[in-house]
């Protein structure tokens, strides 16, 4: 019954939806984004438009959502901290096949994610775009073996410098182009289509790369960790596959 | 209506995919299914506000072909050629921030189920009135 | 200056590192993270002195090199200056607060989400873009569903999924609300965004806004989206929910503030409805809570309801911004001091907080004073923005968002006084177990604290103008006292004796105590009857000791400010001061705090009257006390009716006289009269100087129809004949006391009502010789009471020769109640019939004159049952009462008589005060002799003379001719007529009404009382089905997300 009458709220929710559709169509561009895309070249020096809003006309925003992903593996670590007294067990170890193919690919993974947010600038995708790429090249890792550990500490050192890192880059705006996050005067916005160009964008984009992924390659550890915790924590009888 | 114009196509899939979501977060009892459904809607989010700067006919953003050069005073010709690449901002945006919510949340059921034993949405309501 | 786009980047680039400093130790950590703090604070408090005395621009900050619509920009003027503090002093504290508390799995892993959670709070506040506003916004959200998991308590968890599952709700539908903004708009800044929203479709805009309006509804926790808060401030840690509610909550509300300038003012009834929905029924539903943390919930959704509710108002320049900040900066600190000291007390019920804070230093005070705050009380500052808020709806004729205003404010009172009484209450079975909050639960609470003292203070002297110094040196006293409580009972009476006195003298000397006017006649009954509770106070005993001093000294400096009132405000601002204050000294007798917070409620719903009454006249553009005479119409009306209940309620006339004989019998002992004796006159000077002020000035009033003061003439006769009737059936020697004190305020409402110069002199002459023998009564009662430790009359007996001076202080005080020659209350009943027969009102002549009568029923008990009869054998020892109290009752007697003997030291001063109020005279002087305009003449002096004659001549008839008088012993049975004790009941003065009971029965069932515990019971009922929405289904909360999206679509503007 309560259902029912959900599913029947919910269909007023999808008309409302529905009637914002004429409004959706194709349109031109306003004034903000013909801006960007008319100047954008000029003003950042990166041929990727999207890049450029990223981390320069809205990179307040791109730190904010740093922040976000930095936040939420802290929390997952103050959620799952570990009880008291809670004994871990030797997970099942994965076939030859994944641990093998895990070991081989770990390599080339972690290269391309380094070669997708250092051209971030340049062709699609950026810093959060390598950085999960180089997240999944460990989550491939923990599967394959699975009582693997990362190197926490060198981790966590990689993960602060890069995030201070980044604040630090913002105050280089600050004190040269006299605005947080400044592009323009911090660094020669050099030849279009080059690597070295576009200012500090690389190195913004650089830095936050490394960030998101050494934080959610430590997201994902503390999460299997945690499954192996509660695998035997639990009273409830559903053993974690521990033969 | 407008007829079926590719926008209205990208936008009537989001919309479907917000009320799955929404629909199984509203329904199913199983905390995963609810964060699924969660995710389901983000994903919804997510397209709909891409589908909101796309242009049928325009192209990626990224200026990296010698035909945006070719006539520097007629900077606004570009606008022409590409889409607005704002929503993409935003939607890389709204994309990490659904991943680090989608994250706590997970954390969230994995605690709860370790501590009350069951995923059931209706066994964790002891706080109430 | 320093640019405050260091609030944010500065906590970041600490936070990103804060990991690394945690390897250096947790020492380390929390410095740095305190440092910090005390660094964004400092910046932000730097601004704030150019910002509000205007001599710096607001800034407008870039980001990324490019200023709006290009890029982010954010803004930092006098708002966000302050809610910047606001937020820094909040998570300072809640570092103090926390920090001990960590236990050994979240040691050094919590600093960093309190320091991200700030940060957003920062960026929430300060940002100008709609987008980067969404960001930070999640920032908060994913912040306080990290934190809350702080603690072992797993309801901490079930809580935060279910907050998580509706905050995904939320963003979902601001997201959508966003996308479309961006595409019909073309822009994300809110500084252009405005000017641009309304060339929209309208069609697009109306769906947009409800979207919009639905996710801040979920971010606001407003009903019936609040249910994951109230479930988060139930199940989290309370000093969490602390560093929330004065960070991220006020970042949200502000944030809410910069969005709803998009929406078309065809909203604003929607926001304003959906706002005060929230508050009052927020308010209401707390009512029904046992759980002291849920509560609070209810509290912080209710307030940020009202908040809500003044956006729109605030945006159309109804009411200024200035107003709602006060209020706003009124919850933050009042709210987070109470969440603070909340996290002291493990439990979570209402048990568990039976006599907390009773042991160490000042967990008791920051929590009163948290609950005044919180309560909209003066002198804090929530008080003057609430005045402010209420003065501006009047001014727009908004009566009926009064109306709900008000009636949620009610509701405030309600459940916040009963958990203070659970507080006062000891219960000396729990000392063990209680918790003592240690000196870092403390520095927040104090912090906030004085801050909204102080704040406080400084808006008491912008609004109502700097107080005469009399009141300020008294005020000040008390503080003092407060602060020493723990001196002997001599030194802080004598202290505030002299305090009184100086005051006195003071006021003296500049002529403000002349007794021919109004105030003047008042502050000399205040300093007076201040005096002598003082002076009685110094032999110590109840009501004499620990803070009750100090607290007396403020309600003294608050009765001063009302009498010397000439604005409405300052009238107002004095009663509410005068209501915590007596209610505080209530709750320190030995069973007081019942009876105390049912007085605070009933006390509470006065002022709500009486405030309402002040905005019919204020609506009317009518400020001041004397202009009220210049209402007319239906102002006039609505002011003198909701004045006139106001002041009934407060007095206890008949119908609401439920709170007091509680009140009067429960309060410490040596407070009680100047309770009787001063503050029930309080409201018959607010019918001299208010209500019947509109009455005088408004022909049309009383002659149209029912006659309104005939209608309150009433009232005061059958309150007067009703509580004589309930005086008689009393066991209990102050209860009695007490329904004959609230009866005699009749007799002057009766007096006022005639609203003739013959009346007036009456009741004022009443209103003194009131004070005198009551008060004298009271402390002959108090002295028994610290004597034999008991307050049951028939417990007592045979005290005349143990206590004779007690025993002539009664006699006297009885003679001078029941109204027989020589002593003055024939002259003060004598006027009054003269009045009556005059103004032609025969009915209440009867009702006042067989009231008068029966009182001689229970008069009569007092001195026969407690003096006379036989010496309990536990009372053999029994001493008279200490030197101080003897002095104070002997003072009494003397006034007493000298008002008996020569009424006229009195009476000429009235006459020239009544002179001056009605142009008109009510007596003549002949010699010793009073003459009234109808030629009735009466010599009190002469009498008096008569009497003493025809005593003395029947002693000595006596002596000659009867015979000798023989002495029996105590135990002589026969002589006394009664049995030895045990058994009590079988003494012949337990229930000794019996008969008349058998009369009256039927006149004197508690039926009030059984009305109004029906409406409690009733309403309860109601309310306890409302709040069963909050299911505790995370399911449910996200189908009333849903629904309100449905609800908004259906009853909104756009369709």
């Amino acid at each position: 019954m309560k259902q029912i009458f959900s599913l029947a709220l919910l269909a007023i929710t999808g008309w409302l939806l529905w009637s914002l559709v004429p409004y959706g169509q194709a349109t031109e561009p306003g004034p903000v984004s013909s801006h960007y895309i008319a100047h954008g070249l000029q003003e950042n020096g990166g041929s990727n438009l999207v890049t450029s809003i990223v981390v320069n006309y809205r990179g307040f925003d791109t730190l904010g959502e740093v922040t976000v992903l930095f936040l939420s593996v802290a929390g997952a670590g103050f959620v799952l901290r570990r009880r008291s007294g809670q004994r871990r067990v030797a997970p099942r170890p994965s076939s030859e096949f994944v641990q093998t193919g895990a070991r081989m690919l770990f390599a080339p993974m972690v290269l391309f994610g380094v070669y997708i947010f250092v051209h971030g600038h340049l062709t699609p995708g950026g810093g959060f775009q390598g950085g999960a790429v180089i997240a999944s090249a460990v989550l491939m890792l923990l599967l394959a073996d699975r009582d693997h550990h990362l190197p926490h500490g060198f981790m966590g050192w990689l993960e602060s410098l890069a995030g201070f890192g980044y604040v630090l880059t913002g105050f280089l705006g600050l004190a040269i182009g006299g605005s947080f996050l400044a592009n323009k005067g911090v660094l020669p916005l050099g030849q279009w289509n080059r690597l070295f160009s576009a200012g500090v964008i690389p190195i913004i984009y650089t830095l936050v790369g490394l960030k998101v992924g050494t934080e959610l390659s430590t997201l994902l550890d503390v999460m299997v960790d945690s499954g192996r915790d509660h695998g035997e924590a639990d009273a409830h009888g559903q053993k974690g596959g521990a033969a | 209506m407008n007829g079926l114009t590719p926008s209205t196509l990208y936008l009537a899939t989001a919309i479907l995919l917000i009320l799955m979501g929404l629909a199984a977060v509203l329904v199913k009892r199983n905390l995963l299914k609810m964060v699924l459904g969660l995710s389901l809607v983000d994903t919804g989010i997510h397209l709909l506000i891409a589908a909101l700067g796309a242009h049928p006919g325009r192209t990626a953003p990224i200026l990296d072909d010698a035909k945006y050069l070719a006539d520097p005073h007629t900077l606004l010709a570009r606008v022409n050629l590409v889409v607005d690449p704002v929503p993409q901002a935003l939607v890389l945006t709204a994309i990490v921030i659904g991943v680090g919510v989608t994250a706590l949340m997970l954390s969230y059921v994995v605690r709860l189920y370790a501590r009350r034993g069951s995923l059931d949405i209706g066994e964790i309501g002891r706080l109430k009135w | 200056m320093v640019n405050p786009i260091l609030l944010v980047a500065v906590p970041l680039g600490v936070g990103f590192l804060l990991p690394l400093f945690g390897k250096l130790g947790r020492p380390v950590a929390v410095a740095v993270h305190g440092a910090t703090i005390l660094f964004t604070t400092a910046v932000a408090a730097l601004w704030l002195p150019g910002l509000i005395d205007g001599s710096t621009a607001p800034l407008d900050i870039t980001t990324g090199g490019w200023s709006a619509p290009i890029g982010i920009t954010l803004r930092f003027g006098l708002p966000e200056a302050v809610l910047c503090v606001l937020a820094g002093l909040t998570a300072l504290a809640s570092l103090a607060a926390l920090t001990p508390r960590e236990d050994a799995e979240t040691v050094g892993r919590s600093g960093l989400l309190q320091l991200l959670v700030l940060t957003g709070a920062f960026g929430l506040i300060m940002t100008r873009d709609l987008f980067n506003l969404y960001v930070f916004l999640e920032i908060s959200s994913i912040g306080t569903y990290a934190i809350v998991a702080f603690g072992r308590d797993d309801s901490a968890l079930e809580a935060g999924f279910k907050y998580m599952l509706i905050g995904a709700a939320a963003s979902t539908f601001l997201l959508v609300a966003i996308a479309y903004l961006y595409k019909l708009t073309g822009t994300l800044s809110l500084v252009n965004m405005p000017g641009l929203v309304h060339t929209a479709p309208a069609g697009a805009l109306a769906i947009v806004m409800l979207f919009l309006l639905a996710g801040m509804a979920i971010e606001l926790k407003l009903i019936p989206v609040n249910g994951p808060a109230l479930d988060l401030y139930d199940g989290a840690e309370p000093g969490v929910m602390a560093l929330l509610t004065g960070a991220t909550v006020n970042g949200v509300l502000f944030a809410f503030w910069k969005v709803s300038a998009l929406f078309p003012q065809a909203w604003y009834p929607v926001l304003m409805t959906m706002g005060m929905i929230t508050f009052t029924g927020g308010n209401l539903m707390a009512t029904m809570q046992d759980r002291p943390r849920r509560m609070l919930g209810y509290s912080s959704s209710a307030q940020l309801g009202l908040l809500v509710f003044l956006v729109p108002l605030v945006r159309t320049g109804a009411v200024p911004m200035l107003a709602a900040g006060l209020l706003l900066i009124n919850h933050t600190l009042a709210k987070s001091a109470l969440l603070w000291l909340a996290g002291v007390i493990p439990g979570k019920t209402l048990d568990d907080w039976t006599g907390a804070f009773r042991s160490g230093f000042g967990g008791r005070v920051l929590l009163a004073a948290g609950i005044l705050a919180i309560t909209g009380l003066p002198p804090f500052p929530g008080f003057w923005g609430k005045w402010t808020v209420v003065t501006s709806l009047a001014h727009a004729g908004m009566n009926g968002w009064i109306t709900a205003l008000l009636l949620g404010s009610l509701f405030e009172f309600i459940y916040y006084y009963r958990w203070y009484q659970r507080v006062q209450t000891e219960d000396d079975s729990r000392t063990a177990a209680r918790p003592v909050a240690g000196l870092w639960d403390l520095f927040g609470p104090a912090l906030f604290g004085l801050g909204g003292l102080v704040l406080g203070l400084v808006w008491t002297v912008r609004m109502t103008g700097t107080p005469t110094e009399a009141v300020i040196v008294i005020a000040a006293v008390g503080l003092v006292l407060l602060l020493v409580k723990n001196l002997p009972a001599l030194v802080l009476n004598l202290a505030g004796l002299l305090g009184v006195v100086a005051a006195a003298l003071w006021l003296g000397r500049t002529g403000a105590l002349a007794p021919d006017t109004l105030p003047g006649l008042f502050q000399l009954l205040i300093l007076g009857g201040g005096a002598l509770v003082l002076l009685a106070g110094l032999s110590g005993g109840s009501g004499a000791s620990g803070s009750v001093p100090g607290l007396f000294m403020i309600l003294v400096s608050s009765l001063l400010m009302l009498a010397r009132a000439e604005t409405l405000l300052q009238f107002f601002a004095g009663w509410e001061i005068m209501t915590w204050s007596s209610y505080l000294i209530i709750g320190h007798g030995r069973r007081g705090p019942k009876p105390a917070s049912i007085y605070m409620v009933f006390s509470g719903a006065a002022g709500f009257l009486v405030l309402g009454g002040m905005m019919a006249a204020i609506g009317a553009g009518q400020t001041t006390l004397a202009g009220l005479g210049m209402l007319t119409g239906s102002a006039a009306v609505w002011a003198w009716t909701l004045l006139g209940l106001g002041f009934l309620v407060k007095s206890a006339a008949v119908g609401a006289h439920v709170w007091a004989p509680g009140a009067y019998s429960e309060s410490p002992d040596l407070f009680t009269p100047f309770l009787s004796g001063v503050i029930s006159k309080i409201p018959m000077f607010g019918f001299m100087v208010a209500a019947l002020r509109i009455a005088a000035g408004n022909l049309a009033l009383v002659t149209d129809g029912l006659d309104p003061l005939w209608l309150l003439g009433a009232v005061g006769a059958v309150t007067a004949f009703g509580m004589t009737l309930l005086a008689v059936f009393q066991e209990d020697a102050k209860k009695l006391l007490a329904y004959s004190s609230v009866g005699q305020v009749g007799y002057i409402v009766v007096g006022l009502a005639i609203l003739s110069p013959l009346g007036w002199t009456a009741a004022l002459f009443h209103v003194v010789h009131h004070l005198l023998f009551k008060g004298l009564l009271f402390f002959a009662i108090a002295g028994v009471i610290m004597r034999t430790g008991t307050r049951t009359m028939y417990e007592m007996g045979g005290l005349i020769k143990k206590m004779p001076l007690s025993f002539i202080s009664t006699l006297i005080g009885i003679i001078a109640l029941s109204g027989v020659p020589p002593l003055a209350g024939f002259t003060g009943k004598w006027l009054l019939y003269q009045a009556l027969l005059a103004k032609g009102w025969y009915f209440i002549l009867v009702l006042v004159m067989f009231a008068s009568v029966v009182a001689f029923v229970y008069l009569f008990r007092l001195i026969h049952t407690v003096f006379l009869g036989q010496l309990k054998p536990q009372h053999r020892t029994v001493r008279e009462v200490p030197l101080p109290l003897a002095v104070t009752q002997v003072l009494m007697i003397i006034g007493t008589m000298a008002l008996a003997v020569y009424p006229q030291v009195l009476l000429r001063p009235l006459d020239a005060l009544v002179r001056g109020q009605f142009q008109a005279a009510a007596l003549t002087f002949d010699g010793t002799a009073l003459v009234t305009a109808t030629g009735a003449t009466f010599n009190p002096t002469h009498m008096m003379v008569l009497v003493v004659i025809l005593f003395v001549l029947m002693a000595l008839g006596l002596l000659v001719l009867g015979p000798w008088p023989r002495k029996v012993g105590q135990l002589d049975i026969g002589f006394a007529g009664e049995l030895p004790p045990p058994p009590q009941e079988l003494h012949y003065a337990a229930n000794f009404a019996q008969p008349y009971r058998r009369a009256w029965a039927h006149l004197v069932q508690p039926r009030v009382m059984r009305f109004w515990n029906a409406v409690a019971d009733g309403g309860g009922g109601a309310v306890d089905l409302l709040r069963r929405m909050y299911s505790g289904n995370g399911q449910t909360y996200v189908m009333y997300a849903v629904l309100l999206v449905a609800v908004l679509a259906l009853l909104g503007p756009g369709r």
